[in-house]
């Protein structure tokens, strides 16, 4: 009988559209994403790692396919009315849904194998992945299939099939799908998937109910695979143990408890509808009402003529509105998806404050809160659940078979059309006015009381007037289409593909085809939305002009009757809409046309614009034309001195300046190339030499902002050019400015080096993707050059990263702001209402010039002749204290050990949050963003004060990266900014929160070095190769390895080293190579040459772990200590190979013993050998615990399981 | 009132459900009588302007309903074959929304009016119950009030009494009987019954076409002396099928009574019987079945002498 009833489903199932869709969307998926997805570079696409993590992301889809495939499954028969027929026949109810259940399941097995046969041959046709490949394993599918799928489909179909038997509500069975989603984006935000997010928190597995919590299991993958190398990740499946094993057991016996739950309490009768008691009810009045009946009432039927005024179009329109409000918050759906939003928002909005290690919440500032849901959560949860309302209204009479009595009466097709349109729009009101609440319940919480309530009600405008128009839009497709899934599928299609940048795809580039978007908007408590709120208002006029006319088309295309074929309907428009219509709509294609217009002539006439194609010819050009001068001597620029006029109030900004170029080479120049942006515009260049000679400009090609001179005498080594130029910009919030040069009402920021002449070829202008290389022609871009080839090259002599200029400046702004740059200042004044900065150097600084403008408020101090000074947004005052202070102590540490600091003045200034600069330390002051310390909520912070240690760490940079400056070659200079950095930050932090504390973030670090090197797509290099986009060895093994050297060597030792490095290669000498800085290190430390190098030089890495840790009170009194460690040391070779070798460890082991009731430590040599160790120890006292290395001088990938209490046994 | 001229309608399908059709109706209730599938729906449709034709006029008042649909809808009142409503919603609140829909905007009288519509439906006592929760005759009630909205000239009323028990159907025949005054009411069923006690004239629809049309008395007087019965076993009915125009078999207490038609008795057991509407209906069917059989068999004869 069961395998009857399951033939059937099976049938059933096969025979659906829906299975189908179902199957075309794995496969089509299956194969997109593979090649796509997860970090290739030296992992192969289909490799174990891979094809399981691309597997797993293509059944994120299944709750959503299975809710559907539930629906079909379970209330087909309340769909077709044919429940009682079913639930009368002689099928038991154990059949019943055993036999549906069951058929459910080996239907979605049959999607998600199609999936994966999609991926597989993915892998063969290959063309246009980017990556290598591996044999092919079936293996890695049926693993990944039987350890997370097939178990997430009986989890899944249990949970939609139970909530489909109890709720019988289509509704209610596609947010069971959502629901378990949710569940897993949830842990995913927390677990930092890879899968979505870049950015390593190296932070995991700090909550493990957020592992067990989701449903796929994948976190559990994540944390199982987070330090996996490529090797592992190329030849390793993961083992179902630990927490992915808990994840599955946990989630398996959930399923059963569900189906057993359904198997019990479901019963095939008709009582679970709610409305059967009701009939009864009505029927038994009906029944009174017999007896009662009187037709000869005094209430007497007489006939009303219907009014013809207007004044009945809006009072249909008010009652229908009503009635679909009334209906919308009614149902208990809508208030389930209220329930969702609310719960989404808590979890986004607690992420503010949320306290995670060594990383500071912020204050619950309004603008936090509402970069929380605003310009993401908000539309997309919006858009799915306005595109299912939409098609469950527009459709909602004819499913209800009462079109009849709706089309028949004479209420125009507008008025239904737009009374859905209301009561529409009052799902985003109640989404935006919810979301409100809880900020505002949110801040109240955490005593936070400045509401700002003038900026949460702009979500209404900024957020609520896109969606208006995304449900025009619907309203729409689904009045066109004539089937309301269908009309779904549009929509989503329309609004996901064509409002985004995806459409860039198919040549849809510029915003003008983004329905719905503006450019993007970016808040700022500085400037507000300044510049994008004009262009925000003008996208929506032409974007709500477009959706006026959709309505008009809606109203005029309204199906009414049963005639609805699109060709009658089309005959019937001009004549619904009338004359006012037709104006009216005359009047919309014009401002959509103006609008539009007006648009473009800002985007690509007034400014530059760029398509993709354009940009990649662009610099194919730019390569072309002066590739050349790459090789070239081209002359160095020697002094700046500018005067930059700044307009925030104009969005405007004007530069005449005077370059004194000299010749460092030792050969002659004959040629100079100037480089300059397109973006400007150029109103003077001159070039003349020392005798006044003018350079003749021979090639001129603004576009590609490359100017050529032909000098009148070669210019020899030494003799020196003058540049004279005047150049100016006009922004707009319609052209695509970088958000990092922009200049607005007040927040100004200008890199100088993109908006100011270069001089020579400017290699980043150049095509950098290899494959767009290769189709363009170009040759490929030279290989990385290793440490030993550069020196060969440039015998040592290398230049610097940029030029070491002499800077002077005259900088005006808007009265009331100031304007601040590198140097220090030596005036200021006013006049005719502009404010005016003078600005000098006395030593020579780097050519990383950056202007800043804003309406600042100012905190001063002195300490030692420096002038310090933070400037800040007035409202962001509760942590410029701590800046000082940081600020203070940095300078103070530097100064002792590494030399003066060669300036009067120094500055902290705070950049708009756009920028996004966290910290960015220029010559003479650090520029950190609103969010990066600024509003850091420091109150309850149980770590470092982040505020301190990252004033810290920029102030440390003046010496790391600009009186030491990196060399411009391609591997280790790295080590001389940021890992420098880090050292100076550790030793004012150990020193401020002392050994142990700076420890525990030594740890933290080790761990980001771990995860970081899982997720290098190259090679990972030994430290002193860094190269400069591996931040997990400049930054976390960097600050590892130092920390372990000034704990092994003694941090004077270090400093003696350091100190001579600033000497030997500060400017005007040559900056140094990262060998030369282990030469120091050798210097001062000689017998430590072998350690230095293992850290510095090798990659090497142990794994310890303690096992166990016992202790035996001897007759004497003393203990005896027993411990038995494993330990694996592991060699990296270059291409990344990790092999275990023999090794001998000499390592730390302290002892935390009891002494007359107090703690104390004893510290142990011990030396342990590859394997197994069973090592004794003996102590006076009473023993409590053990760690091994804990002052960390190894690189231990196992820090967590060494650490243990010692158990006394007898 | 109404006049309908050479309506023509043919599905994508291929099906022909409106085949040249011509009526004239004046005030008053007027019964389209045709077994299910003969084209009363798309008809009612038709006239409600809830569909379009491929050919054809008809004309109501004046008004052509064909090009200005909005004319009609202001006196029209349709009561459609099947019906669901919006759930939660009571009887007074849809009742009123309807109202308003139909262009009511006076809120006093619309209440009133509403008021009035339910009490003479009997709903008074359920008006604050929701709809969706009514029995099958509550809702056919609901039906015809909301049909009665406002002023209407012209009430179509399709199949208003399948499923309801007798009695439901007989209030709502009491219902129908008031409205014939003044105004167009036209009521389709399949329910022979349901014509002759309620429509001084009558209409015969089968397979699109309109096969008869006149007062019931009349028509039921032209078949006088023609209609004979008998009774018959089971296993007789096919010979007398072959023999005789049978154009009814009815079950009376068990025993099978055929009608035939006949000019004059066939034979000794077959006795004249008083015609009724019914028969007319059925010798209509009849005759409509016979002619249809005839074409068929000709086409059937001239597709093998084509060949």
């Amino acid at each position: 009988m069961l395998k009857n009833l399951l033939q059937f489903e099976m049938r059933f199932h096969t025979r659906q559209i829906a299975f189908y869709l179902g199957l075309i969307l794995f496969f089509v998926m299956g194969f997109l994403v593979t090649g796509r997805l997860g970090y290739a570079g030296k992992v192969f696409v289909n490799s174990p790692h891979l094809v399981t993590s691309v597997y797993l992301f293509i059944g994120l889809y299944l709750p959503i396919a299975m809710s559907v495939l539930t629906v079909n499954a379970v209330l087909r028969d309340d769909m077709h009315n044919a429940t009682a027929m079913v639930y009368s026949s002689h099928i038991s109810a154990k059949q019943f849904i055993l036999s549906r259940y069951l058929g459910l399941v080996l239907t979605a097995t049959g999607l998600i194998i199609i999936g994966g046969l999609a991926i597989l041959l993915r892998t063969y046709f290959s063309s246009g992945i980017e990556g290598d490949f591996t044999d092919t394993h079936i293996a890695y599918y049926l693993w990944t299939l039987l350890v997370f799928l097939l178990p997430n489909i009986l989890l899944f179909a249990a949970i939609s099939f139970a909530v489909a038997c109890f709720s019988r509500s289509v509704i209610m069975t596609y947010l069971s799908g959502l629901v378990i989603y949710i569940l897993y984006m949830l842990s995913a935000t927390f677990v930092d998937s890879s899968l979505f997010a870049g950015s390593a928190s190296g932070n995991l597995g700090t909550a493990q109910l957020l592992i067990y919590i989701d449903p796929f299991g994948m976190s559990a993958y994540e944390i199982a695979t987070q330090f996996w190398t490529a090797t592992e990740k190329n030849t390793q499946l993961v083992s179902l143990s630990g927490d992915l094993l808990f994840n599955r057991v946990i989630w398996l016996s959930i399923s059963g408890l569900i189906l057993t739950l359904v198997l019990h309490k479901f019963k095939l009768n008709l009582e679970y509808k709610a409305s059967a008691k009701q009939k009864k009810s009505a029927n038994s009045l009906d029944g009174r009402s017999v007896n009662q009946s009187n037709l000869n009432s005094q209430l007497r039927y007489t006939t009303i003529t219907p009014s013809t005024s207007n004044k009945r179009h809006w009072l249909a329109l008010k009652s229908s509105v009503g009635l679909e409000m009334s209906y919308l918050m009614k149902s208990y759906a809508f208030w389930v998806v209220v329930g969702l939003w609310t719960f989404f928002l808590f979890g986004e909005i607690y992420t503010i404050i949320k306290s995670a290690e060594f990383s500071s919440p912020l204050y619950p500032m309004t603008s936090r809160v509402l970069d929380r849901f605003m310009y993401d959560l908000l539309p997309r949860f919006s858009l799915f659940v306005l595109v299912f309302y939409s098609a469950d209204m527009v459709w909602r009479e004819k499913d209800l078979k009462m079109a009849a009595f709706i089309d028949a009466s004479p209420t125009k097709g507008s008025v239904f059309f737009l009374s859905k349109f209301f009561a529409l729009s009052l799902i985003p009101f109640f989404f935006i006015t919810i979301a409100i609440a809880v900020g505002l319940f949110f801040q109240w919480l955490n005593n936070y009381s400045d509401y700002e309530m003038t900026l949460y009600f702009s979500v209404y405008y900024y957020a609520g007037l896109p969606l208006l128009l995304t449900i025009a839009m619907c309203l729409f497709v689904q009045v066109l289409v004539p089937n309301k899934y269908i009309g779904m599928l549009v929509s989503v299609f329309v609004l996901l593909f064509l409002g985004t940048n995806l459409s860039g795809f198919i040549g849809l580039e510029h915003n003008l085809w983004h329905f719905a978007k503006a450019p993007e908007l970016n808040y700022s408590d500085m400037n507000g939305f300044d510049q994008a709120s004009f262009s925000f208002a003008v996208y929506m006029l032409y974007w709500g002009s477009f959706a006026l006319l959709l309505c008009l088309l809606g109203f005029g295309l309204w199906r009414r009757g049963s005639d609805v074929s699109f060709s009658n309907r089309r005959k019937q428009i001009v004549s619904q809409l009338g004359q006012s219509g037709a104006r009216f709509s005359l009047v919309c294609l014009m401002l959509f046309i103006g609008s539009g217009s007006y648009i473009f002539y800002q985007t690509n006439i007034a400014a530059n614009y760029y398509s993709s194609a354009d940009s990649e010819q662009f610099r194919v050009d730019y390569e072309n034309q002066f590739k050349k001068f790459a090789e070239l001597a081209q002359p160095s620029i020697d002094s700046v001195n500018t005067k930059v006029d700044l307009y925030p109030s104009d969005s405007r900004f004007e530069v005449t300046g005077e370059y004194q170029l000299i010749n460092r080479t030792k050969q002659t120049i004959n040629q100079v190339l100037i480089e300059l942006s397109g973006d400007l515009n150029l109103t003077q260049l001159i070039l003349k030499d020392n005798r006044n000679q003018q350079a003749k400009l021979v090639l001129n090609k603004p576009n590609l902002g490359g100017y050529v001179f032909d000098l009148i005498e070669p210019l020899k080594p030494a003799q020196q050019l003058t540049l004279t130029f005047s150049l100016d910009q006009q922004q707009s919030g319609f052209a695509d400015f970088s958000k990092r040069s922009m200049v607005t009402k007040n927040s100004t920021l200008l890199y100088l080096s993109s908006q100011l002449p270069r001089v020579g070829y400017v290699k980043q202008k150049a095509l950098q993707n290899e494959k767009l290389r290769e189709k363009n022609g170009l040759e490929k871009l030279p290989a990385i050059e290793t440490i030993e080839q550069s020196l060969a090259k440039t015998q040592g002599i290398f230049s610097g990263e940029d030029d070491f200029i002499r800077f002077e400046t005259i900088v005006s702004t808007d009265k009331g702001q100031t304007a601040i740059t590198s140097g220090d200042l030596i005036e200021q004044w006013q006049k005719d209402g502009r404010a005016y900065f003078h600005y000098k150097t006395d030593q020579a600084i780097r050519n990383a010039l950056i202007y800043i403008s804003s309406n600042y408020a100012v905190a001063k101090e002195k300490f030692n002749d420096i002038d310090i000074a933070v400037y800040y947004h007035p409202q962001h005052n509760k942590n410029i204290q701590r800046m000082l202070s940081g600020i203070k102590d940095s300078l103070s540490y530097q100064m002792t050990n590494f030399g003066n600091y060669p300036h009067q003045q120094f500055k902290q200034v705070e950049a708009a949050e756009y920028t996004g600069l966290s910290g960015y330390a220029a010559p003479t002051m650090t520029l950190m963003s609103e969010h990066a310390g600024f509003t850091y909520d420091l109150t309850n912070s149980e770590d470092y004060d982040q505020v301190y240690r990252r004033s810290a760490h920029e102030v440390a940079h003046q010496w790391w990266g600009h009186l030491i400056a990196p060399a411009n070659i391609d591997e280790g200079s790295m080590l001389f900014v940021e890992t420098l950095a880090r050292y100076s930050e550790s030793m004012i932090m150990k020193k401020v929160y002392g050994d142990e504390m700076a420890l525990k973030f030594i740890n933290f670090e080790m761990d980001r070095y771990f995860t970081g090197r899982a997720r290098e797509t190259d090679n990972e290099l030994p430290l002193y190769r860094t190269r400069n986009d591996q931040r997990y060895l400049m930054y976390s093994k960097g600050a590892v390895a130092m920390y372990a050297l000034q704990n092994t060597i003694g941090e004077d030792r270090v400093n003696l080293a350091l100190r001579s490095l600033v000497e030997k290669y500060r400017f005007p000498n040559n900056p140094p190579a990262s060998l030369d800085l282990l030469n120091e290190f050798y210097a001062v430390a000689p017998e430590y040459k072998a350690y230095i190098d293992e850290w510095f030089k090798q990659m090497t890495y142990v794994e310890m772990q303690l096992n166990k840790a016992d202790a035996t009170k001897l007759n004497d009194g003393t203990y005896e200590i027993s411990l038995d460690i494993n330990l694996v040391k592991k060699q990296v070779d270059n291409l990344g190979e990790e092999s275990a070798i023999e090794a001998t460890q000499l390592i730390e082991v302290v002892v935390t013993v009891e002494v007359n009731g107090e703690m104390k430590t004893e510290t142990h040599q011990i030396e342990l050998v590859s394997g197994v160790n069973q090592i004794k120890l003996n102590t006076q006292n009473k023993p409590s615990s053990v760690d091994l290395d804990p002052r960390s001088l190894l690189l231990n990938k196992n820090k967590s399981q060494a650490k243990s209490e010692v158990v006394l046994v007898n | 009132m109404l006049t309908i001229t050479n309506l023509n309608k043919t599905y994508g399908n291929g099906v022909k459900a409106l085949s040249n059709i011509s009526l004239t109706i004046d005030a008053g209730l007027f019964g389209l009588l045709g077994p299910n599938g003969a084209g009363k729906s798309s008809l009612m449709r038709t006239l409600a302007s809830l569909q379009g034709v491929d050919s054809g006029d008809i004309n109501f008042a004046g008004v052509n309903v064909l090009e200005q649909p909005a004319a009609l809808r202001n006196q029209l009142g349709y009561l459609p074959q099947e019906f669901g409503v919006y759930p939660k919603i009571s009887a007074f609140n849809l009742l009123d929304h309807f109202a308003v829909l139909k262009g009511i905007i006076d809120k006093k009288d619309r209440q009133q009016q509403v008021n009035a519509l339910l009490e003479q439906t009997n709903l008074t006592d359920v008006k604050n119950k929701a709809v969706s929760d009514f029995s099958g005759g509550m809702k056919q009630r609901f039906g015809i009030a909301q049909a009665l909205l406002g002023d209407p000239k012209l009430i179509i009323v399709d199949e208003p009494t399948a499923g309801l028990d007798p009695e439901e159907r007989n209030r709502f025949h009491q219902l129908l009987s008031q409205l014939g005054e003044n105004r167009v009411v036209i009521l389709s069923t399949h329910i022979v019954e349901d014509v002759s006690e309620l429509c001084p004239k009558m209409a015969v629809l089968a397979a699109g076409k309109i096969l008869l049309q006149g007062k019931p008395s009349e028509l039921i007087n032209q078949l006088k002396g023609k209609v004979w019965q008998r009774v018959i076993d089971v296993e007789q009915e096919k010979i007398f099928r072959e023999n005789f125009k049978v154009i009814s078999i009815r079950l009376s207490e068990g025993k099978r009574c055929i009608h035939i038609l006949a000019d004059s008795q066939p034979e000794a057991e077959f006795k004249m019987v008083e015609p009724d509407l019914e028969d007319v209906y059925f010798a209509t069917l009849y005759q409509q079945h016979d002619q249809q059989n005839a074409d068929n068999a000709n086409n059937a004869i001239n597709a093998i002498s084509v060949k």
